[in-house]
This record gives C-alpha cells, sequence and structure tokens, in this order.
C-alpha cells in the first residue's frame, strides 16, 4: 500500500471517529457539531449501487432490506439514508419518510404524545407492515 | 473526501461499530417556514405519476407523491429526488452561438435571429424539406403542437419526428395494425384485477417502478396470482415471477406462437369470440382465415420453439396453460424488449393474437398494455401526430381526406400540407449526413448520445454544412456541444402545460417557479420562432392553455375525442383518461367496451365493438419468427443489449445532477455472465473493450449471475461511456424504430 493511501485511509478512519463521537452526543441529547453529522464515506460517482458494498460490508442490513418490501420495490439506501458523506443520515428523519407515507407520518406525528419515530413499529431495513395495530386510520388525501 | 469502494469496504466495519452506539435522533430535516404545494406530475418515465411541488423562497424545495393521483402518493427514488434538478450546476441560463468554432454568449434577438435567417435561407434555396424538426416524449404536448403546427402547415413540411420513434413507434403500429387504432384498451385498473402478468421485454421493477409495486401488491392480494416474465436476463423484475423463461435474444416470436399452439392445442382458445371479434391477417390484409392461423401456427410447436429459442418447451407450455386458464384475467405488459426491435411490429401482434385467442381482453384485468418510456410520448407526440407520417388525434399525412380535416381545422389553404410523409428519427440525421437536411431543430431531448450507432451522427451533427439548434435546460449535452444555436430552456416545474401517460391519461403541470436567468419555455421559443419566420397568425398564442383550447377542437369528432377535458377540469382533477368528449363525462377507463367507451353503442348487442377498422373487428397476424438484424457469429461471437437501470434516466442529464443518483449506477458497466468472464479470462471490475462493426468502446466488468450466458448488457445513462458507440441503426420497416435491443459484438480485455 502507497504512504498516500495509508495517508487517506488513517484521515478517512479519523473522519469515522469523529463522525461516531458526534452520533454518541447526540444521542446523549447534546446537537452535534455541524461537521459531525456524516458517519459515512463519500463514495463518489460509482459504477456500484449501495447494496452491492453493502452485501460485503453490512450483510445484515442488506439482507433484511432486500428481502423487505422497499428491497423489492427498489427504495434504494439514499431514500431514507440520504447520500453519503456529509449528507449522509444515519437515522432516517420522518421528512423523508413522508415524501411517500406523508398521511402515515402526519397521522403518528399529530397524535397526542405523538409517535416520532416510524421505525418504533416497522422494523428498520425489513420495515414489515404491522398488522391489526395500525395508528394511522384512513389515508388522507389532498394538498399537503 | 471521496474513497473508492475498496477503501469503503475496509473501513464500513469501523464505522458500523460506531453507528451501533446510538441512534443520534435528529429533528426533521423539513425547511423552516412556509411551503406552498402546487399539483404537478413527474417528470420521468411514461407512468405519470402524480405529485406536488413543494416551493419555498421562489425555489423547488420538495416533492410529495399524489395521494389522490393513481400512484396513491408513491414515487420512485428518481421521482422523490425531483428537486436537486432544477438548480444543477450545468443549468443553461443563456443563449449560445457558435462564433469561429467556439460557443459563445449571445442575446436571444442574437440567436433567434439567426436561427431564423438560417431556416429561411435553407427553405428559399433547397425547398422546405430541407428543414426539420425532432422533438421529445417530454415536452408538454402544448409545445409538442406548436412545433408540429409550425413546421407542418406554416413551413410546410413533414419533417417533424421525435424521440418516440425510438422508444414506442412499435407499438403504435402494433396497435394500430391490430385494432385500427393506436393506444392501450386498458388501464393501470386492470393490474388490481389480473390473475396472469405476462410481462414481456420488459424490466418493469426498474424501469417503471409504481406500475411495479401496483403488481406486487396485486400479488400479495390476489388469489393465486402468477406472474410469468419472457426476458433473456433474470432482472430485478423477475423476483415476483412464478416464471422466468430466458431465452436466446429475438426469438421470443417463436415463443408467442408456439404459446398461440399450445392454447388452441389445449383448448383454450374462445371460439365464440375469435368468430365474433377477429379477423386473420398476413403482410398487411386481413385476408386469412381461422384455418390458415391454425396452419400456420402448427410448426411453432413448443419443442420447436424451445430449440429456436433455448428455453424449456415445458416453460413455454406453462406460460400458455396459465395464460390461457378459463376464468382467469390475463395482463399483458411490454416495452422496449418488444419495440426496440427490426421485428417489433410483429412481436406487438403476436402478443395482442394471445389475447384475441382467448378473448381476454375489454375486461377487468384482462387487457394488453404497452408500457411507455417517457412522461408525454403518449400524449404530445403520438396522439398530437407529433411524427412524421402523422397528423393530429389518428389523422395520416399521407390521407387526403385527413389533410383537408386539417387544413380546415388549422385554417390554411387547401393543398398547405404535403402529402408524402417526412423523414422519420434515423432518416432525419440520415438526411443531414447525405447533406439534404440542412436545418435541425432539436427540442428537449439528446440524440448526441440517444442513436443508435451514435457516432455515425454525431459527425453529421457537427458538420459545418448542417445547422442545428438545440433548446435545453442543461448544457453541455452530447447534443448542446455539436450545435451552432443552443437555447436556455425552462424545466418541468418551471412551465404549464399537459402530459399524457402511458394509461391515456391526460394531466396538467402546473407552473411552480420561475424559470433561472435568461430560460425561456419552448412554448415562448416555438411560438418566437413562428413569428420570426413569418406565421405569427399560424401560431397567435400567448399562453399555452390558448393552444389547448384549440387542441380540444382537434380532438373532437375523434376516436381520441377529449373535447370534454377543459383546462379547468384538467387544474381540479387527477388525471382523467380519454375518450372524454363531454365536459361531464367522467373519462374511459376501458376503450371498445359497451358501457365504457362513449364510442361503442349502448345497445350494441356484443360486449366490445372493435371500431378501429372498417370490419369492426380486431387482427390476428400470421407473423412467423425471423431473426434480428444482426446475430453473432464468429467475429462478432456474443449478443449485446442495452436498458435501463433504476437509478437513471434515458442520456442521464437529470439524474446525474442528483447526488444519491451519481453515487449508483452512474457509471455504465458492461454486466456478463459469470462463465463468459471466465471465458474471456476477466473477472469483476477488470476494464474490457467491447467492438462491433460499428464502434467500441471500454467498461468495467461487472458479473451478473441473472445474466444469459453469451449476453452483455450496458445501461444507456452513461455519457462518458456511451452504449449507442456500439449499436446498430438497422430499423423495423414498419415503425422505423431502430434494434438498440440486440447487436453482435467482441470483448477483449482491455
Amino acid at each position: 500500500m502507497t504512504t498516500a493511501r495509508t495517508k487517506k485511509i488513517a484521515s478517512f478512519l479519523a473522519l469515522l471517529l469523529a463522525a461516531g463521537g458526534g452520533a454518541a452526543c447526540a444521542a446523549s441529547g447534546k446537537s452535534p457539531p455541524a461537521t459531525t453529522r456524516g458517519v459515512h464515506p463519500d463514495v463518489g460517482a460509482s459504477a456500484d449501487t449501495c447494496s452491492a458494498c453493502h452485501a460485503d460490508a453490512t450483510p445484515e442490513v442488506a439482507r433484511a432490506w432486500r428481502n423487505g418490501r422497499h428491497g423489492l420495490e427498489l427504495v434504494e439506501c439514499f431514500v431514507c439514508h440520504g447520500s453519503t458523506g456529509a449528507d449522509f443520515r444515519l437515522q432516517p428523519e420522518l421528512g423523508s419518510c413522508a415524501g411517500c407515507h406523508p398521511s402515515e407520518v402526519r397521522s403518528v406525528t399529530r397524535a397526542a404524545g405523538g409517535i416520532q419515530d416510524c421505525f418504533s413499529c416497522h422494523p428498520a431495513h425489513a420495515l414489515r407492515p404491522v398488522k391489526n395495530s395500525s395508528p394511522h386510520g384512513k389515508t388522507e388525501g389532498g394538498r399537503p | 473526501m471521496t474513497v473508492s469502494r475498496r477503501d469503503f469496504l475496509k473501513t464500513t466495519a469501523a464505522a458500523s461499530a460506531l453507528a451501533a452506539l446510538g441512534s443520534p435522533g435528529r429533528a426533521l430535516a423539513s425547511p423552516a417556514g412556509p411551503m406552498t404545494w402546487t399539483k404537478s406530475v413527474c417528470r420521468y418515465c411514461g407512468t405519470g405519476c402524480g405529485l406536488y411541488v413543494g416551493v419555498q423562497d421562489g425555489k423547488v424545495k420538495a416533492v410529495q407523491g399524489d395521494r389522490d393521483n393513481h400512484n396513491a402518493g408513491f414515487l420512485c427514488l428518481k421521482g422523490f429526488l425531483l428537486p436537486q434538478i432544477m438548480a444543477a450546476p450545468d443549468r443553461h441560463l443563456h443563449p449560445l452561438v457558435r462564433t469561429n468554432g467556439k460557443l459563445v454568449r449571445a442575446s436571444w434577438d442574437e440567436a433567434m435571429g439567426l436561427v431564423a435567417s438560417r431556416f429561411k435561407e435553407a427553405i428559399e434555396k433547397h425547398g422546405p424539406d430541407a428543414v426539420g424538426f425532432y422533438g421529445s416524449g417530454q415536452g408538454l404536448t402544448e409545445e409538442t403542437y406548436v412545433a408540429n403546427k409550425l413546421f407542418k402547415a406554416g413551413l410546410r413540411t413533414n419533417n417533424v419526428d421525435g424521440n418516440p420513434r425510438l422508444c414506442m413507434a412499435s407499438a403504435t403500429a402494433g396497435y394500430v395494425s391490430t385494432y385500427g387504432k393506436d393506444e392501450p384498451m386498458g388501464c393501470y385498473e386492470d393490474i388490481d384485477h389480473a390473475d396472469v402478468f405476462l410481462i414481456v421485454g420488459s424490466n418493469t421493477a426498474e424501469a417503471h417502478p409504481i406500475l411495479f409495486r401496483r403488481i406486487v401488491q396485486r400479488k400479495e392480494k390476489g388469489k393465486g396470482v402468477k406472474v410469468i416474465v419472457l426476458d433473456p436476463r433474470r432482472t430485478p423484475t423477475s423476483r415476483i415471477a412464478d416464471l422466468h423463461i430466458s431465452f436466446t435474444p429475438g426469438t421470443d416470436l417463436a415463443i408467442l406462437n408456439a404459446m398461440a399452439n399450445v392454447l388452441l392445442g389445449d383448448g383454450l382458445a374462445d371460439e365464440a369470440f375469435v368468430k365474433g371479434h377477429v379477423a386473420f391477417g398476413e403482410g398487411a390484409e386481413a385476408n386469412k382465415a381461422f384455418e390458415d392461423y391454425k396452419r400456420f401456427l402448427a410448426e411453432y410447436t413448443p419443442a420447436h420453439a424451445a430449440q429456436v429459442a433455448g428455453c424449456n418447451p415445458e416453460d413455454i407450455v406453462k406460460a400458455a396453460r396459465w395464460f390461457g386458464e378459463k376464468g382467469r384475467a390475463a395482463m399483458s405488459m411490454w416495452t422496449m424488449g418488444l419495440n426496440q426491435r427490426t421485428k417489433g411490429v410483429w412481436a406487438n401482434n403476436l402478443v395482442h393474437n394471445l389475447h384475441l385467442l382467448t378473448g381476454k381482453i375489454g375486461l377487468p384485468g384482462s387487457t394488453p398494455l404497452s408500457l411507455t418510456g417517457q412522461p408525454n410520448a403518449c400524449g404530445g407526440v403520438r396522439d398530437g401526430g407529433a411524427l412524421s407520417h402523422l397528423l393530429p388525434y389518428g389523422r395520416l399525412v399521407a390521407n387526403e381526406k385527413h389533410r383537408e380535416e386539417m387544413e380546415k381545422l388549422w385554417g390554411v389553404a387547401k393543398g398547405t400540407l404535403a402529402p408524402k410523409p417526412g423523414l422519420s428519427a434515423m432518416d432525419l440525421f440520415r438526411g443531414m449526413e447525405e447533406g439534404k437536411l440542412k436545418c435541425l431543430y432539436v427540442m428537449c431531448t439528446n440524440p448526441g448520445q440517444s442513436l443508435p450507432n451514435v457516432d455515425r451522427y454525431r459527425k453529421a451533427m457537427a458538420s459545418e454544412s448542417s445547422f442545428l439548434v438545440v433548446a435545453e435546460a442543461y448544457h453541455p449535452t452530447r447534443t448542446s456541444e455539436l450545435a451552432d444555436v443552443v437555447l436556455p430552456a425552462a424545466l418541468w416545474a418551471e412551465k404549464e402545460g399537459v402530459y399524457g401517460c402511458t394509461e391515456r391519461r391526460y394531466q396538467l403541470l402546473a407552473k411552480a417557479v420561475e424559470p433561472p436567468a435568461e430560460a425561456r419555455t419552448d412554448f415562448e421559443i416555438l411560438c418566437e420562432l413562428a413569428r420570426r419566420l413569418g406565421h405569427e397568425k399560424l401560431i397567435p398564442f400567448q399562453k399555452p392553455e390558448e393552444a389547448w383550447a384549440e387542441i380540444l377542437t382537434l380532438s373532437k369528432g375523434t376516436p381520441y375525442d377529449f373535447s370534454g377535458m377543459t383546462r379547468e377540469r384538467l387544474r381540479d382533477s387527477h388525471g382523467l383518461l380519454w375518450p372524454l368528449p363531454a365536459h361531464g363525462h367522467p373519462g374511459t377507463k376501458r376503450r371498445y367496451v359497451r358501457g365504457e367507451d362513449p364510442l361503442v353503442p349502448a345497445a350494441h348487442p356484443q360486449r366490445v365493438l372493435f371500431y378501429g377498422r372498417p370490419d369492426k373487428r380486431a387482427v390476428i397476424w400470421l407473423r412467423p419468427h425471423k431473426p434480428p438484424e444482426e446475430v453473432p457469429d464468429a467475429a462478432y461471437p456474443m449478443y449485446f443489449t442495452t436498458g435501463r437501470v433504476m437509478e437513471h434516466w434515458h442520456t442521464g442529464t437529470m439524474t446525474r445532477n442528483c447526488r444519491e443518483l451519481r453515487q449508483a449506477n452512474s457509471e455504465a458497466v458492461a454486466e456478463m455472465h459469470p462463465a463468459d468472464a471466465a471465458r474471456l479470462g476477466v473477472k469483476s471490475g477488470d476494464l474490457v473493450r467491447i467492438s462491433s462493426r460499428r464502434g467500441h468502446e471500454k467498461f468495467q466488468v461487472r458479473l451478473a449471475e441473472g445474466g444469459r450466458p453469451g449476453l452483455v448488457f450496458v445501461h444507456m445513462h452513461d455519457d462518458q461511456r456511451m452504449c449507442n458507440r456500439i449499436t446498430i441503426d438497422a430499423v423495423d420497416p414498419v415503425s422505423r424504430q431502430p434494434e438498440f435491443k440486440i447487436c453482435a459484438i467482441k470483448v477483449e480485455k482491455a
């Protein structure tokens, strides 16, 4: 491995550690600094897809996604997680879910003591529907 | 910092471990402050998904699916990321004119003055057929209408064509030859009633993901729903297949005939339906009988077809029996796998044959539905008659009565419209090559990347002997880089107009934001060109809705009749399906069906009436299997095919501007079966040189377990590694659509 390549990976790992610190900080209730939003390296233009790398890197996650509804219908990782690098969101925001599921998101965020996280009911990546316990009520149409 | 895939894999384990420490649980990403929402339609494929455009501070910031439209609020990942296409760094903002070999900034007056003078000069010196227009299934209906009217009735040339010729011309010719009229008779709602899906030559999961979603839902909810996929490659669509038949490219005609053979042999034909509604034909004449068809099919035993196609005969039998089972609704869907072929019209006919033979047509869930690739190929170009052989709403250039009708409607003198069809897509560019076509106006499309055998036609476009005008939202593209004038065009939410999608659904896209800098709508640009060319009386429009009012009058009394589809109704609705001949009419889900189609008399004694042909019958055509134009040989021993992937669209000018999409599948790679890679001594990531008799390109290898041995697939979206350097420019003799899907290649380690 060349020296330059070693330096590149070393600096990348340093970024990951900083990002991880940010994540831990956010989990403890403090706002992460803006520079530590990303915990995913910027992969640039690519001939691959997210799932091609993650089949090796995070096989359980990739398998859960692939076998779930989002995987079957090719709703790929970035729809929920955003882009890589600084735009990456480790925890998908409800705004992402609302792009396709606005009524469901509204129904849970408007409710008293509303659920703030879709994934407390729908397991992350597999995102299976939950039977007989929907808080969403009747689907709403109309202008956002 | 950017890292390679290898670096990524080495370090992701660390990232994952850190991620497991806890979830940040950040706040919603919604921009602060109020957002205004404007009803619109997705800019990409022909599914026509309804959505709302979210605007804040005069910029498009978000989109949200329209729950009240057919897509039930769902968008695919490309639609979801549409806001990013608007403020892209390569948005074209100012007119450019080529001066001393370079494109330099000019005023609108200078640019339009040059365009008008060059078109006038060419017409004066060489006649009206020295100029042409090459449009797009992505232009708005009103834009395409202005161009079609200006060129055909104003400049008096039928050299008006567009990229739908590359996309769906064979589907059009298939419907017209079988039923006498273009466009599908069924609708998306049929998906919810189908018991059997025959998906042939379509990677629906990637090319039409929201329709694929609806098929998935039907398969989950319906009882014993079967999905049959005919495709040489095993694509993501096959994940829901109960039966996937892989076959040698170009041999599906034999398979489809063999399915008909089984339907007859197993007593699954609906003899009463055939007797009441079907004629038989060969060549161009409906001059055969049922007995002739039976004799014709005798050759196509499952065993024979399987031998031709390189598949299992049992699978053909199974597919036919599933399709033909009595009492079960059968729906077929297809797209470029059938259309982009030199036998494309015949392949379309053979799918229709299966429906007509079994009577599985015009019933909920039983219909042949051609899927469309672009958002307004149907509404704007195909229905609007903006192809070189057509006039609006089913009228033909070569038909004197139709020309007279249009001359009257357009208020021009009898004899104004030229009787000879103009140059179709490939012939326009061959005309440039030959020096016969002096000036070409290209709107909203990218032939410098999308034509087959593209280098041949890039030379013609770049030639100093031709004058190329490109109206585009982005620059440079692989076409605008060759142009003499590049006009900055407004994009999608920056303008208002109508789109018409696969299922005859017309929808209004409202304007949500202003165009950037000096960009103008194509409608404004074309109206300005008309004025400069002295045709302001023919093209008097100030606003698109004025053109729409005129368009409604042209549809009246035709099989398309949507004269009740006023602007107000379109604004209030979430899509309307024609025919819709009166203001209060709800629209038509299923054509040719009594009780649904207003053109079928309520008292008609039978459930369907194929009114498109003089004998009121649809035609089962006797179409033999014929090989593609080019098959592998000793010099070029493998098959080459091209198509779409999920993350990108057409030539990538929009999708490459979305950060997430640029990171996924943006580089075209050569997907091949592992056995081929082993034989060639290459592995995933190696560079190979792919050559055909026309050209060559280098690609990285990707091993595809679902590939077919002997076949290489490359996607069409990469502007740097262009698959069309390799593809063949042979066309179907009827539809004039090129055979993008099949040619012969050799592959060498680079």
